[in-house]
Order: structure tokens, then C-alpha cells, then sequence
């Protein structure tokens, strides 16, 4: 059994309990009924329990798997943010308005300086497969502008 | 109705002008996202998936299935090639591949790589013709209670035996459970963790939750850390690619015992792939008179793995297709994708649509020799693309996820889902919680729940129902074997560790 040290692995495994419980707690709300005639609470609210335990349970586990180097959220935020700024834009203002978001943004989650060309390059080529496979051929129901 | 009728019914299928294109389609996208480090089968599936919609179900499956195995072919390119694995499965191939590459031998390695991955998929296909109806015969005997047991043992053995912390992997696997249970209630109509929102009242989309932790939290975590992507790429010479006559006599074994062990561990639930070449790896290196020579260009070490990845991967339909339970979080998806074309998977599916069913195998075939045919002359042409730089391929890979997420329901709610669980998955990564076992959860929570409910209402509400029936019984207790033999192994480790001083 390792020692019980504080660390965000530790916080992590409580969040799990604490979800675990949450969980639990909110579908007692919901009819529970008995075993023989199980509700809709029945199961969400043994999940809840079962989740609970594991959590307790991984906080003896010796963690090997976890990532310890440097946290660099650039990246993922960068993503996020393309990809939300995809969805808001894509139905008011069309496809091309969309995808350049997205590149510009994806782009900027990365390192390396912006070239202007080859990001435009990479944009009228999405832009043209977009339409071309999705709405020419699957039908979907957007626009390009 | 005798195996050759069936297989007259299924080439009627699968010869059709529609299925053949989408074989191709399917198993070029396959080894074209193989080959891709970064996204891989499960995403590209979870892509394609709403685009099947207007397809006859039967050519959808075809379609999917081909991009499922032809990503083993693409995978073992770029392993070989630039040490540079597609996918988890084919990284093992990179170990004598690679070497190999260096040596100037690339064309025999790509060549043995082909054909021992036919090799494997043929063998595993014959398994799946003969064993698939036999299952789905002996499963039509279950009642509620063994199917509740089956779907326990096969979510248990998939955390104990892939690796890893099981008890992350079972953290999962309930988190998933509880994604699955979201949205109506069909038994009372109550509305669960839909928090009001209209949108959730259907459930939450797999295809969305699949994209956002396998593909947006993959590209997220690889712009985190540096590009390992090669500067100059290789030169094949297709003259030196026919292997000697004594190395193909060499190569016999390797690939024999990498299809069987690879047929073997791709049925079971959990275990996929990524351990099927592993262990054939391991087991051709013990078995070997020269052991020395493996890491540094050996034969063996490429035909071995490459047999097992393919041959586990066919084989991963036994499960899904005669018992309705996935062998491996791609088959999870590819059981959605059933569900949403309206096909109840099952041991009822292999009588109640033969022409799918057989037509989905004459079709294994035909994409499997389409992949032999495609693997040698396209490979130029793979290499090029690989070498576009990262950073221009996240952009196109996020524009695939977007409007795959959006296709599903033309809604840009599943897209901001998509984000959603893009988040979670990089933060579960980073903890050390591979998120693969939650689709398993997801796909399998309801029908747990279900047979659950089913179970107690004709026991009336007694649990002995669970060990009543032999076969439950043995399920059950097969699960907990999985979970208390490992433990008492680390237990009676530590106690030793004192003896021993």
C-alpha cells in the first residue's frame, strides 16, 4: 500500500468519489421503485455507488500510467476554441467563414510562426472538399458563404 | 442452409457494383488513416458513420468494417517505413520493420507485412465463418440473467486484460455506463441527466463523445509535445521485395502461430490488436533458435505481429456479430452504427439477416485482397502525404471531426459536445485513465440495465437468478476471477518481499 501523500493525483481520485456520490445522491430524486420493479433510479443510483468505491480504490492505485511532464494547454485551448468558434459560425455565416476560423485558430496552437500562404492554401482546399464531399454529395444542408 | 449457399447469398451481396466501391472506399480510407499518426480507425469510423445514413445498411457495415481492417495494413507502412507507428497495434512491427528499413530490405519487409497480414485475416475469417453461427445457436438459449452476466464479464475482462490499471479502466467503464444512460428512460419515460435541455433528450450522440475523446483530445495532447515526424523519407525498391525461398520457408511458422494467437485474443472481449501483436512478438522471440537476431531486422519480427494485429482484428467480429457484444471499442462503434441503421445486433442477427451477416464476410475477403493488391503500389504515395507537416494536418483532421459531429443530427450541438468530451479526454489522459473503455460502457450500459430489470421482474426480484442457471454462474465467476486472482498475486508479492529480506 504506497503512502497516502497529498498531490493532484490524490484530489483527483476525491473528485471521482465526490462525483460518484453526486451522482447517487441526484437519482435518489428520481422513483427508485424495488428490486422486483426496478425505476429509473435503480441503476444511475448502484453506478453512482459503484463509482464511489472505485474512486476509494484508486487512491491506492501506484499511478503508473500518469502523465508527469510539463502541462502545456495551449494546444488543447486552441483547439477548443477552433472548433466552438466552427460550430457558432457555421450556420450564420457559412462554411468558409468557419473553416477559417478553425485553421487560424488550430494554427495558432501550435509553435511554429503563421505563414500566411499555406494556411490559405489549406482553407480553399477544405473549403472545396467540404463542399464538394458534403454538401454536393452528402447532401448536407449548410452553405459555403 | 449448407456453408456454401450461405457463401453463394453473401458473394450475391458483396459483388454488388455498390458494395464493391464502398469495400474499396472504406479499405483505402482504412490505410490511408492507418498509415496517419494521430487519428486512427476508431475516429475515422466515428467520421464516416453519419455519411452512411442514405447507404443500404448492409454496404454502410461493409464500408466501416473495411476501414476498421485496412487501418492494420496503413498502420505497418508507416512502422516499417519511419519508425514512426499509425497505430498503437503496428507498433511492434516498427522493432525488426524499421531496422530492416535501414538495412535497405523496406521492400521485403512491406511485402512479408502484406502478405502475413492476408495471411492472418484469411485465417481469422474461416474462424469467424465457422464459429460465429455455432455462438449465435448457443447464445439464442440465453435468458435475461446470462446476457446481464455475459455483458459484466466481457466489461470485466476488458479492463483486466488490456493492461493498465484495471481499476482506472472500470472507473471508465461505469463513467461510460452513465453516458449511456443519459437522455429518456424507455420503461417510464423519466428524462435522465438531460438537465432540461432538449437536445439530450435522445441521448447523448456517440459518434460526438467518440470523436471528442479519441480524436480531439489525440490532437490536443500531440500539439503539447514536439513533431517526431521525419525529415527524409525512405526509398523503396520494389526489385529486392520477393522474399528467398528459404526465408519464405522461415516465415511459415511466424505467421501460423501469429494468425492463431491473434484469432484467439482478438474474440475476447477488451483484448485487441495492440496485445495481439505484442504477444506474438514475444512468443516468436522465446520460440526462436537465434533470439539475438530480433531488433535488429528479423523476418520473423515483422510476419508474427502483422499476422496476429490482422487476424485479431477479423476475428473481433465473432462476438460482436454472433452475440451482440463488441470485442474491441471499434466494434462498439461498428455496433452503433448497426443500432442507428436499424439492425438489432444479436444472436437473433445471423438468422434474422443472413444476407448481411454473410455478405459482411464474403466481403472480408474481397477487402482483404483489394488491401494486398492496393498496399504495394500506393505506398509512395502514403509516404507523401504523411510527410505534410503536423501542423497543417491538425487543421484538416479538427475540419473532418467538426463536420462528422455535425452530420449526425445537422446540429452544431453535438459539435460543442465533441469539445466537451475533447476536454475530458485530455484531462483523463493526462491522469493516466485511458479513455477507450468508456464507449464500452456506453454501448453496453443499456442493455445491462435492461436485462437487469428483465431478470429481477421474472425472479421476481430475487439476485439468486444470477447463479441459479449454470452458464450465468460460470460467467459471474469467471468475472471475479479476472478481478481477485490479480489482487492476490500483488498481495502474496508483498508478503514474499519481507520473507526474503
Amino acid at each position: 500500500m504506497r503512502r497516502l501523500t497529498f498531490s493532484t493525483d490524490l484530489a483527483f481520485s476525491l473528485c471521482i468519489v465526490a462525483f460518484g456520490i453526486l451522482i447517487a445522491v441526484d437519482s435518489l430524486q428520481m422513483p427508485f421503485g424495488s428490486v422486483r420493479r426496478m425505476g429509473p433510479g435503480f441503476f444511475p443510483v448502484c453506478i453512482g455507488v459503484i463509482i464511489a468505491g472505485l474512486g476509494v480504490a484508486s487512491l491506492f492505485d501506484d499511478n503508473q500510467g500518469r502523465d508527469r511532464s510539463v502541462l502545456k494547454l495551449r494546444g488543447l485551448i486552441c483547439t477548443c476554441l477552433g472548433l466552438i468558434a466552427f460550430a457558432v459560425l457555421l450556420e450564420p455565416l457559412g462554411m468558409l467563414a468557419a473553416i477559417t476560423a478553425l485553421v487560424i485558430l488550430i494554427r495558432l496552437g501550435t509553435p511554429e510562426a503563421l505563414k500566411p500562404l499555406p494556411i490559405i492554401a489549406v482553407i480553399l482546399g477544405l473549403a472545396a472538399v467540404g463542399y464538394g464531399l458534403f454538401v454536393v454529395i452528402f447532401h448536407l444542408p449548410l452553405r459555403l458563404i | 442452409m449448407g456453408l456454401i449457399e450461405n457463401l453463394m447469398l453473401g458473394a450475391q451481396t458483396a459483388f454488388s457494383p455498390e458494395a464493391l466501391l464502398f469495400c474499396f472506399v472504406g479499405c483505402f480510407i482504412g490505410t490511408f488513416v492507418g498509415a496517419l499518426p494521430g487519428i486512427g480507425p476508431l475516429a475515422a469510423i466515428s467520421v464516416t458513420l453519419p455519411l452512411t445514413f442514405g447507404l443500404d445498411p448492409t454496404v454502410a457495415l461493409i464500408m466501416l468494417a473495411g476501414i476498421f481492417y485496412g487501418a492494420q495494413y496503413g498502420g505497418s507502412i508507416t512502422s516499417i517505413l519511419l519508425n514512426l507507428p499509425g497505430t498503437a497495434s503496428t507498433a511492434v512491427t516498427s522493432l525488426d520493420g524499421y531496422p530492416m528499413t535501414r538495412k535497405g530490405r523496406a521492400g521485403l519487409a512491406l511485402f512479408i507485412n502484406a502478405a502475413a497480414s492476408f495471411c492472418g485475416s484469411s485465417f481469422a475469417i474461416i474462424l469467424v465463418m465457422g464459429f460465429s453461427p455455432l455462438l449465435a445457436d448457443v447464445a439464442l438459449t440465453f435468458n435475461s440473467a446470462e446476457y446481464f452476466s455475459m455483458i459484466v464479464l466481457a466489461l470485466v475482462a476488458s479492463c483486466t486484460l488490456s493492461g493498465g490499471s484495471p481499476v482506472k479502466s472500470l472507473i471508465m467503464v461505469a463513467f461510460g455506463i452513465l453516458l449511456g444512460l443519459v437522455g429518456m428512460d424507455l420503461n417510464s419515460g423519466t428524462m435522465r441527466f438531460t438537465f432540461g435541455t432538449l437536445e439530450l433528450s435522445d441521448g447523448v450522440s456517440l459518434i460526438a463523445v467518440a470523436m471528442g475523446l479519441f480524436g480531439v483530445a489525440e490532437i490536443a495532447n500531440k500539439m503539447a509535445s514536439p513533431s517526431m515526424q521525419p525529415v527524409v523519407p525512405p526509398r523503396v525498391k520494389l526489385r529486392d521485395m520477393i522474399p528467398h525461398r528459404h526465408e519464405m520457408r522461415q516465415l511459415v511458422g511466424p505467421v501460423l502461430r501469429g494468425s492463431g494467437l491473434g484469432s484467439i485474443i482478438g474474440a475476447l472481449p477488451g483484448a485487441g490488436p495492440t496485445i495481439a501483436s505484442f504477444m506474438a512478438y514475444g512468443l516468436e522471440k522465446r520460440t526462436s533458435r537465434t533470439p539475438e537476431r530480433f531488433g535488429h531486422g528479423a523476418i520473423e519480427g515483422v510476419a508474427a505481429p502483422e499476422a496476429a494485429n490482422n487476424a485479431s482484428v477479423q476475428s473481433a467480429f465473432i462476438p460482436t456479430l454472433s452475440l451482440g457484444i463488441p470485442g474491441d471499442v471499434v466494434m462498439a462503434v461498428l455496433l452503433g452504427a448497426m443500432m442507428m441503421h436499424g439492425v438489432v445486433p444479436g444472436p437473433q442477427f445471423i438468422s434474422n439477416e443472413p444476407a448481411m451477416f454473410w455478405g459482411l464476410i464474403v466481403s472480408f475477403w474481397i477487402g482483404n485482397v483489394m488491401l494486398l493488391i492496393l498496399n504495394i503500389p500506393l505506398i509512395g504515395v502514403f509516404v507523401k502525404i504523411i510527410m505534410i507537416p503536423e501542423r497543417y494536418l491538425f487543421p484538416i483532421i479538427a475540419f473532418f471531426i467538426c463536420l462528422g459531429a455535425y452530420a449526425v443530427s445537422n446540429n452544431v450541438f453535438d459539435i460543442l459536445i465533441t469539445v466537451l468530451f475533447g476536454a475530458i479526454g485530455f484531462v483523463f489522459l493526462r491522469f493516466g485513465y485511458h479513455p477507450a473503455p468508456i464507449l464500452l460502457g456506453f454501448i453496453l450500459g443499456p442493455m445491462m440495465e435492461e436485462n437487469l430489470r428483465r431478470a429481477l421482474v421474472v425472479s421476481r426480484g430475487h439476485f439468486t437468478v444470477f447463479v441459479e442457471r449454470p452458464v450465468s454462474a460460470g460467467l459471474l465467476a469467471c468475472a471475479v476471477l479476472l478481478i481477485v486472482v490479480p489482487l492476490l498475486k500483488a498481495l502474496i508479492g508483498r508478503m514474499r518481499i519481507p520473507a526474503d529480506g
